[in-house]
């Protein structure tokens, strides 16, 4: 059924179709990586094997870095890292930013007008440095960087829930359901939450790839995920100090992987908005 | 028969937002008087319609009844008990006795609930039944509405449906309650004409069974007539002329009731028809002129009308009419 | 001549899943100042009917066979170049909702006085006299030619709709449910306007609607349609005296009348057609009391009685 659908959407959208499956594939690559790592990844990112600085070669697909540690297994075990990070924050994020949203929206009134007071204020704040400002206050670590990167996208989700909801708040079937005598909550839960959560995943990815260069960032400017762990962002930053001499393996594979991974969620977010929600020409 | 719904001097304005500088210059308020003073008495077990074109207030007044919307002043009495001002507990447990059938079959059902979830909310809400007892009761309701087999409606989506068969789901969730007293705003207006009559009788075969009493509202007069005892003629917020259904339909003596009953299409052919009022429909209740509010309207305004607003008079046994000329 | 002659008139939409035979072979004529009601209820293909004789069915629609000879020149095998010199000059439409219709940012009188200046070669000053002269037909008063749409009301909005359909003389008016959204006070004026048209400028009307009761007040001929396909045609008198079809006799039935005591108000058993599915033989035998076993079989053609057209096997229509 699901191959019917997917031929179906193949024939009438398909360079929406080809652009989510391409970044689905790429986001299941990664995570594959990531779950296989210990059977991928030849050596222990954490440790030296070998000299330091050897350009790629067949024992050392990707060259080994600057402490001598294999540049390929860091890369893998990275995947782990950044995945984990990113997911956790995101979800974080919109677990929050939904009920905050949902409460927000539905009751309206002052405490609707205080909270979105406080996430406009830190929707108006630049990602990034809001991220950067967190992280440094909290100090580096791993749990830390996924606070950091969560408080930064809570309002995005408040402000997409929010609209959703204001605009099924005021729909018959909500009326309906007053009028059987449903209680607020069981309003919100069965009558206007299922109806606002379809904007969600779409959301959700653009987002999370939004989050995955806020990660790499965090860890280029030190103040993400420390080390010894293999981090992407972090390796680029290690990376870069050689960079001029020539030894560029080091900082440009973890570079490159950065790159696909946002590339890859922001394809299948925009895909996939592009299929639930299509644009009229 | 006992009277089960009394309207007292309804009134319900909503304000118009205001510009800046009407804030900083007046203190004077605007507002839309949709329904502006109207009293009227449902007796238990009849049909009683109120009936007139947009903007004349029905709608607003059937969801005050339904307490879907606050009234600015006037009491609602239900079965001998003031329900204008109640709360919490107490008016959940009047829901159960008071619902809505909605006209708009495609927008009343929670498009991501299945069918037969919806028609089971309200035993779930008013601690009637759960789980299995639950679901017979919903599979019998769903027969009786006609949407056979019920164990296939039961799983299907709002939008797996057609229009007659969505207000059936609606009127199946209005009646798993057993209700006394049913606003129906519309019921069948968007139905298609060779449908209406199904979706009428279904109404008419719950009201038999269940004992109740209906307050319909429509801009329909033919579908009106067809099963309403009562009619109340509504303008610009008040009622114009009402009583028996009978009386008014056959002999108007409003006006505006005899302009609308003239303008009524009838499946007779070539009919020209002879327009007996002038002019625009308002835009809008805001500005009301002075007097009746019919009379720029009317074509036998008299000076009276343009000064005075009319009482009640009575023009036959049951039959009452709000106009000076009568 | 008639002015014009619908013959065999096929318009089908290809989507994705199916083909939805929407218009299934119509054929029907009309004369110069006649007022022609296509009555159907949701799922007729009255609409897209309405869209085919003025060539604008929408995407994925398209007219598959047939011939629309409007003044002795067929329609559907025009040049669109050609066709864009018809269409808002000899034949024009109006539609359900004028607030879409009319351009919100423009006064209502200039949006006349520019359709005069497309079609014909007059100066603007003569443009805006001919403009308030149709408001004016209308029962706008000329003081509104400055008005924007959203400072009329919804009945003088489809007024306006009118006085930009005639502005430039059509032989022909298609009215798609013109006041379907209007209440009924409204809706006999604006019925009085476009039959006053008719007797003034001789204006043909193509009025398709749900409500038979308006239209057998308002047509001179009725045209009833179900499933893709005309089941009867005749004048609205001979409807209201001699229905024959079942389906027209059926809907009569069911039409509430208001100045009817209250009597038996019946319906029709089931649900109208899936056009992309129709069933076989004739499209309403489902639903008929009087279906036989040739009804689900094979199509009835269609039947003249004089000038009453019924397609259906009790009137013979058989091979």
């Amino acid at each position: 059924m699901l191959i019917a659908l997917l031929r179906d959407y193949l024939k009438r959208r398909p360079v929406d179709t080809i652009l989510t499956l391409s970044g689905t594939a790429i986001v299941a690559l990664i995570v594959v990586m990531a779950l296989a790592a210990p059977l991928i990844a030849p050596y222990d990112p954490y440790v030296s094997v070998d000299e330091a600085l050897l350009p790629p070669s067949p024992k050392h697909l990707m060259g080994t870095d600057n402490l001598g540690r294999d540049v390929f297994s860091r890369v893998v075990y990275g995947s782990q890292i950044i995945l984990v990070v990113v997911l956790t924050s995101t979800l974080t994020s919109m677990a929050i930013g939904a009920v905050l949203g949902l409460v927000s929206g539905y009751f309206g009134g002052t405490l609707d007008r205080a909270i979105s007071v406080i996430m406009d204020s830190i929707y108006a704040f630049p990602g990034l440095i809001l991220a950067i400002a967190f992280a440094a206050m909290l100090g580096p670590g791993v749990m830390n960087t996924m606070i950091s990167i969560s408080v930064v996208y809570i309002p995005t989700y408040f402000r997409m829930v929010r609209g959703q909801v204001l605009s099924v708040k005021s729909k018959l079937y909500v009326e309906a359901a007053r009028a059987l005598g449903a209680s607020h909550g069981r309003i919100m839960i069965k009558y206007v939450l299922p109806n606002v959560l379809p904007v969600l995943p779409v959301v959700f990815s653009m987002n999370v790839a939004d989050a995955v260069l806020t990660e790499a960032a965090l860890s280029f400017l030190g103040v993400g995920v420390p080390a010894p762990t293999p981090d992407w962002g972090f390796d680029l930053k290690n990376g870069q100090r050689n960079l001029l001499a020539g030894y560029w393996w080091a900082s440009t594979f973890p570079g490159i992987f950065i790159v696909i991974l946002a590339l890859g969620f922001s394809l299948l977010g925009e895909g996939l908005n592009e299929l639930v929600n299509p644009s009229r020409r | 028969m006992s009277e089960i719904l009394r309207v007292e001097n309804l009134k319900k304005y909503f304000p118009l937002e205001r510009s800046l500088v009407e804030k900083l210059l007046t203190r004077r308020h605007r507002y839309v008087k949709a329904v502006d003073g109207i009293s009227f008495s449902v007796k238990r077990g009849e049909i009683f319609t109120l009936a007139g074109e947009t903007g004349c207030g029905k709608t607003t007044t059937g969801r005050i009844i339904l307490r879907l919307e606050e009234p600015t002043s006037g009491r609602v009495v239900f079965d001998g008990e003031d329900i204008t001002e109640l709360r919490g507990e107490e008016l959940r447990r009047l829901r159960r006795r008071i619902q809505p059938i909605f006209q708009d079959p495609y927008a009343s059902l929670n498009p991501r609930m299945k069918v037969g979830d919806a028609i089971r909310d309200p035993l779930e809400i008013h601690g009637i039944a759960e789980g299995d007892d639950a679901r017979s009761l919903v599979l019998e309701m769903l027969e009786k509405v006609g949407l056979t087999p019920p164990e296939k409606f039961y799983d299907l989506y709002p939008r797996d449906l057609s229009g007659g068969q969505r207000q059936r789901v609606a009127i199946a969730r209005a009646m798993i309650l057993k209700p006394e007293f049913v606003v129906a705003d519309e019921p069948v207006s968007m139905i298609d004409v060779s449908l209406k009559a199904a979706i009428l009788e279904l109404m008419l075969r719950f009201k038999k069974e269940l004992g109740l009493t209906y307050l319909l509202i429509t801009h329909d007069l033919a579908v009106a007539r067809y099963v309403t005892d009562t009619v109340a003629v509504m303008y610009l917020g008040k009622i114009v002329e009402y009583g028996d259904a009978d009386k008014v339909f056959e002999k108007p003596v409003h006006p505006y009731t005899k302009a609308l009953m003239s303008a009524i299409p009838t499946p007779r052919p070539k009919r020209r028809k002879e327009l007996l009022i002038k002019g625009e429909v308002p835009l809008s209740p805001i500005d009301i002129p002075p007097g009746c509010r019919f009379h720029p309207r009317c074509p036998y305004a008299t000076e009276k009308c343009k000064r005075e607003e009319p009482e009640f008079v009575e023009v036959g046994k049951n039959h009452y009419v709000a106009c000076w000329l009568a | 001549m008639p002015l014009l002659e619908v013959e065999k008139l096929k318009t089908y939409y290809f989507t994705p899943d199916s083909v939805v035979k929407a218009v299934d072979g119509v054929s029907f004529t009309l004369d110069k100042g006649e007022i022609l009601a296509v009555v159907g209820e949701s799922g007729s293909g009255k609409s897209t009917l309405g869209l085919s004789i003025i060539r604008l069915v929408p995407r994925p629609g398209k007219i598959v066979g047939g011939k629309v000879v409007f003044e002795g020149v067929d329609l559907v095998s025009l040049p669109e170049k050609e066709m864009c010199k018809i269409r808002g000059k000899k034949i024009s439409a109006i539609f359900q909702d004028p607030l879409t219709s009319l351009d919100p940012l423009m006064r209502v009188g200039e949006q006349i006085v520019e359709t005069l200046m497309t079609h014909f070669d007059v100066s603007k000053e003569e443009a805006r006299e001919r403009a308030i002269k149709f408001l004016e037909m209308v029962g706008i008063s000329g003081e509104r030619f400055y008005d924007y749409p959203h400072q009329f009301s919804g009945g003088m909005r489809q007024r306006a709709m009118i006085a930009m359909a005639i502005a430039t003389e059509p032989s022909l008016i298609i009215a798609d449910e013109p006041t379907t959204a209007l209440d009924v006070v409204i809706q006999a004026q604006i019925m009085n306007v476009l039959v006053g048209l008719r007797d003034k400028l001789g204006v043909s009307v193509i009025l398709i609607t749900h409500d038979i009761a308006l239209a057998m007040e308002v047509s001179d001929k009725m045209a009833v349609m179900y499933g893709g396909h005309l089941v009867e045609v005749a004048s609205s008198e001979e409807i209201y005296r001699n229905p024959l079809h079942p389906y027209t006799k059926a809907l009569l039935e069911a039409v509430p009348d208001v100045e009817a005591p209250k009597g038996e108000l019946k319906y029709i058993p089931g649900s109208p057609p899936d056009l992309s599915r129709p069933p076989p033989g004739c499209r309403f035998h489902p639903r008929c009391p009087y279906t036989t076993e040739k009804c689900g079989r094979e199509e009835p053609r269609e039947v003249w009685l004089g000038d009453h057209m019924v397609k259906c096997f009790l009137y013979g229509g058989g091979r």
